[in-house]
């Protein structure tokens, strides 16, 4: 969907098209999945935030009270985090902390928040049927990729929230730097600053168990 | 020459690691929603929308019950007012007015005096009364468009 469909979409819906609707959900629904998880980490809760949130959603256009000031998508996001974030307040008791890294003065080092956490274990008895899908690349090829794709997802899983988020906003739901400093309130320089540190860091953890021909090969 | 070059190749080997490395994260940070979502999504929308259709059509209906009962209610109210307060006016009216307003003159509602308004125990009884169901009219209403979210709200 492009912003020219998605304004005809809202028209309709504005005028009660509910099957225009079910185009917006069907397009934004994994990208919105994917953000309310990355808050709420448990798919229960997270199914019954994007609910709620696209409820909210349809009942602010029906409203007209979309303004066209910003991208539709941006629109969406920012109704879909608002309403993860009370939800995390209201089952965890406790406010949603994406702005300070939580570190110990004394012996933090730079990066450390972003390898605390991350406890990488090479998975043995990875079988063929396990690759069965992809007969192109050698055995040995389909082990390291699906090792990288580990490390990526533990990695990723480990990183505190403030790191997570800012990726998910930025490369799925493919929100500009200012788009996101706006929502969560934070300086631009700041997002740009931690993505590029989370990168780095993955960078450094990958190259540390893979020479660089052998990630280069997935070019 | 050598070096310029080598430093183009390290720079596109390291261009290259950071491509894998974004859609290595892309690829992970991704989640595919259930297949339910969807459609729990859509049955809430379409019973809100259902909801609104009826109420709507509720909602005229109760107001027009609503304004004929108020119209009818203020009617008598201005009756009985006329009947029952007009004899015990000048009594009531002048205790109440000597008790509670003693220094009317020397008020701020002076001003209302010479502004051609007549301070009379009977406006303010009827002031009361209109304010009354004009609050009441509005709660209704209120109460009215609340009620249909609230049977899809979980």
């Amino acid at each position: 969907m492009n912003q020219e469909t998605d304004i005809i979409a809202i028209k309709k819906i504005s005028e009660g098209d509910t099957e225009a609707f079910r185009e917006i959900v069907n397009t934004y629904k994994d990208k919105a999945y994917s953000l309310t998880y990355r808050i709420l980490k448990n798919k229960d809760d997270t199914n019954d935030s994007l609910q709620d949130a696209f409820f909210k959603i349809y009942s602010l256009i029906k409203e007209k009270k979309f303004e066209y000031k910003s991208k539709f998508s941006t629109y969406i996001y920012t109704v879909v985090y608002n309403t993860a974030i009370d939800n995390y307040r209201r089952l965890y008791s406790r406010k949603l902390n994406i702005v300070s890294i939580n570190i110990n003065e004394y012996n933090y080092r730079d990066g450390d928040e972003l390898t605390k956490n991350f406890k990488y274990e090479s998975k043995a008895g990875i079988t063929e049927t396990t690759y069965a899908a992809d007969d192109k690349l050698s055995t040995e090829e389909k082990h390291r990729e699906q090792e990288i794709n580990s490390i990526v997802s533990e990695y990723l899983n480990s990183i505190p929230i403030n790191y997570s988020l800012i990726l998910n906003l930025f490369y799925i739901n493919e929100m500009s730097i200012k788009e996101i400093s706006e929502l969560l309130k934070i300086p631009e320089g700041t997002i740009k600053n931690r993505i590029f540190r989370a990168k780095e860091k993955l960078k450094e953890i990958l190259l540390k168990r893979f020479k660089e021909e052998e990630l280069m090969e997935y070019v | 020459m050598y070096n310029t070059f080598n430093t183009l190749i390290m720079e596109n080997k390291n261009f290259n690691i950071e491509k894998i490395i974004e859609s290595k994260i892309k690829i992970q940070l991704f989640e595919t929603s259930p297949p339910e979502v969807e459609e729990k999504i859509m049955e809430k929308v379409e019973l809100a929308e259902k909801f609104q259709i009826e109420d709507v059509k509720a909602n005229r209906l109760v107001k027009k019950i609503t304004l004929f009962v108020i119209g009818f209610l203020g009617l008598i109210t201005l009756v009985i007012s006329y009947f029952l307060i007009q004899p015990a006016e000048e009594t009531v009216q002048k205790t109440i007015i000597d008790n509670i307003f003693i220094d009317i003159n020397n008020t701020g509602l002076r001003f209302l005096e010479i502004l051609g308004f007549k301070f009379s125990f009977e406006y303010f009884f009827y002031g009361a009364i209109i304010l009354i169901l004009v609050i009441l009219f509005g709660s209704l209403d209120r109460i009215i468009i609340k009620r249909a979210p609230s049977k899809f709200q979980k």
